[in-house]
């Protein structure tokens, strides 16, 4: 994000009106390990910094550190919520979140931070999380069934053509839950969730992208049988990288083991550790992939009624 | 859509010559002696032409008053002498289209064949409403609102859709809940519904009827409705409130009527309105999604397996679609 030197200029006025060199400081630490404003300002350390020259070296090494935005949303946090006890009123921070948004960022009320407006742009990190540091994504993999036969079997336009409408039936359900697609290797992917309910929206979009794929099947197809696909859903710790062949994650071993072991054609697989934290609503429509005491994986299969019994999906 | 021309002249086939490979017009000539047996044929939004060159004026006087009284269909005149001296009496006894000389030297576009077929004459909310054989006038609406006009009657796609089980919900969840659930169900309805121009004609408590132009090429309301049923579960988790698996019906019907602005419907007398109200609450049941057998030819291929014959209402066929589970 470019920060301008205006909304840095802003910034460190609201720091200097609302609080103290020692707060400002302690505020800064928490971003900045062993942060030492004196050395910063270059006053000694028996001389009191102004609030103002402290405020302003303070936002901007914040800046060059690219931590401005976390150090917003401390600002953000102290004037709802205070700090170590005490209330906080914090000037300008209006303006500071409007000048913010219009860079395209806007301010996640359940995480407490910014995260890129998926209205506006959609990159890999949303815009926030961190090269090499670990969060906890929920990831959902694709997969198509019978792949090598298809593409021996149809002309090189056609199978394009059916893949390309794939990713983008994938594309638009893991969007429009605030998803990023990570990876694509033709025939299926990886979608990662880390925002907001992320084990819901990855369930819903698992649900989705099969419900789709019959319309797309029933409807738009030119290939002589359904495209069909194996989805897994399951969510763990992992390290972010921009680039994906560089990450190492048990996770995504996990996921790629669960499509390829457990997933039937045209089912979507869960882990147990999605499942149990599901809103009721989606965890009904999902039925054990075993009938052990307790299943490690659940299933969700598009099915018909005809003549009074669940039929499968053919399409 | 089927054209039948009727003509003696061969010469006038030149004037359809552009619609011969055409796949979404047919044409179909026949002897004039035929007409009346043949005008029996068409369906719903089927045009017909006249030719009346080579006949006195007397024989022409008779062949406009009969075509006039056809009335369900609609209908032009193919006159390549010049012969008729009333030009506008023919489209206030109902015409909609006349092919007059100069026409006839640069042939019928494709472009005059819509505009011919989604004319609304002056006289057409005189036309009789549909009868109760199923067959229809036509008074196409067009592919959206523009040439819609506030009292006059057109044909429509129809879609009652109404919330299942509100007796049992209002004693589970409240009035006040129940109340704030249909307003969100509502509201999804007509943000969906709009985005295929369908418009939220009338509400009542726990249903609404809406209405979409209807131009006899396609009706993506069918689709729609399909959809609604399959992603209801979906529907419910991320568009309905307090995340409760709620259940809807929908029946979908093509009917005429006047066009009133909503709101102004409580007077309002049509066949069609109350077909498919009657369908919607009585004859569709909970949770399922009822088509009438006109607007099963607008189901994509793909998806017609997914229906099956659910028996007549009156004289109307109706087919169902099979839940999704």
């Amino acid at each position: 994000m470019d920060i301008s030197g205006w909304l840095v200029n802003l910034t460190a006025r609201a720091v200097a009106e609302s609080m103290d060199v020692r707060t400002m400081r302690h505020l800064a630490s928490k971003l900045l390990h062993n942060y030492d404003i004196h050395e910063r300002t270059g006053f000694p350390r028996n001389i009191a910094i102004p609030n103002k020259t402290a405020a302003e070296q303070i936002v901007k090494d914040l800046r060059d550190s690219g931590l401005f935005l976390e150090f917003v949303d401390l600002l953000i946090e102290i004037g709802n919520t205070g700090h170590m006890g005490r209330k906080y009123r914090v000037p300008h921070l209006r303006e500071i979140v409007l000048e913010i948004n219009k860079a395209g960022f806007v301010y996640d009320e359940e995480f407490k931070m910014f995260v890129e407006d998926s209205k506006l742009r959609r990159t890999k990190n949303w815009g926030v999380l961190r090269e090499a540091e670990e969060y906890v994504f929920t990831f959902l993999r694709v997969d198509t069934v019978g792949n090598s036969d298809m593409v021996r079997k149809y002309p090189d336009e056609l199978i394009q053509s059916a893949y390309f409408d794939l990713r983008a039936i994938v594309q638009k359900s893991v969007e429009k839950r605030n998803g990023r697609i990570w990876s694509w290797e033709g025939d299926g992917g990886t979608v990662a969730f880390y925002f907001s309910q992320k084990n819901n929206s990855a369930a819903l979009s698992g649900i989705e992208i099969i419900h789709e794929l019959f319309f797309y099947n029933a409807i738009r197809s030119r290939l002589a049988e359904p495209l069909r696909v194996r989805i897994a859903v399951h969510s763990g710790p992992c390290e972010f990288r921009f680039k994906c062949e560089d990450i190492r994650s048990e996770a995504l071993k996990k996921i790629a083991e669960i499509e390829s072991n457990y997933t039937k054609p045209g089912n979507v697989t869960f882990s147990s550790n999605v499942y149990y934290s599901l809103d009721p609503i989606i965890a009904e429509q999902l039925k054990p992939l075993d009938f052990e005491e307790n299943p490690l994986f659940f299933r969700y299969e598009l099915c018909w009624e005809e003549n009074g019994k669940r039929v499968r999906n053919r399409v | 859509m089927r054209i039948f021309v009727f003509t003696e002249n061969h010469t006038v086939r030149v004037l359809f010559k552009g619609f011969e490979r055409s796949r979404t017009f047919k044409v179909f000539y026949f002897s004039c002696s035929e007409m009346k047996r043949r005008i029996k044929e068409l369906e719903g939004y089927d045009f017909f032409y006249v030719d009346i060159s080579g006949q006195e004026q007397q024989q022409i006087k008779k062949v406009l008053s009969s075509v006039s009284r056809f009335g369900t269909h609609r209908y032009g005149i193919i006159d390549p002498k010049g012969a008729l001296k009333d030009i506008p009496l023919l489209f206030f006894k109902g015409a909609a289209d006349y092919i007059g000389t100069e026409v006839c030297k640069s042939g019928v576009s494709a472009a005059r064949l819509k505009s011919a077929l989604s004319y609304s004459p002056p006289c057409s909310d005189r036309l009789p409403s549909a009868p109760k054989t199923g067959k229809k006038s036509y008074i196409l609406s067009g592919k959206d609102w523009k040439n819609i006009k506030v009292g006059h009657e057109y044909t429509f796609c129809m879609m009652f859709i109404e919330l299942d089980d509100h007796v049992e919900l209002k004693k589970k969840i409240g009035e006040d809940l129940l109340d704030s659930m249909l307003a969100s169900f509502r509201r999804y309805i007509e943000n969906t519904a709009a985005s295929i121009q369908g418009r939220l004609w009338i509400w009542n408590e726990h249903n609404g009827l809406v209405l979409y132009p209807f131009d006899g090429v396609r009706c993506d309301a069918v689709l729609l409705g399909f959809r609604l049923m399959l992603f209801r579960k979906l529907i419910c988790a991320e568009n309905l409130p307090f995340a409760t698996l709620f259940s809807y019906r929908i029946a979908l019907h093509l009917g005429n009527t006047v066009y009133r602005k909503k709101g102004q419907t409580g007077t309002l007398v049509s066949d069609s309105i109350n077909s498919i109200f009657h369908i919607g609450r009585n004859f569709t049941p909970p949770g399922h999604f009822y088509l009438t057998k006109e607007l099963f030819g607008f189901v994509p291929e793909g998806l017609k397996p997914y229906f099956i014959p659910a028996g007549r209402y009156k004289e109307i066929e109706i087919l169902r679609m099979k839940r999704p589970l």
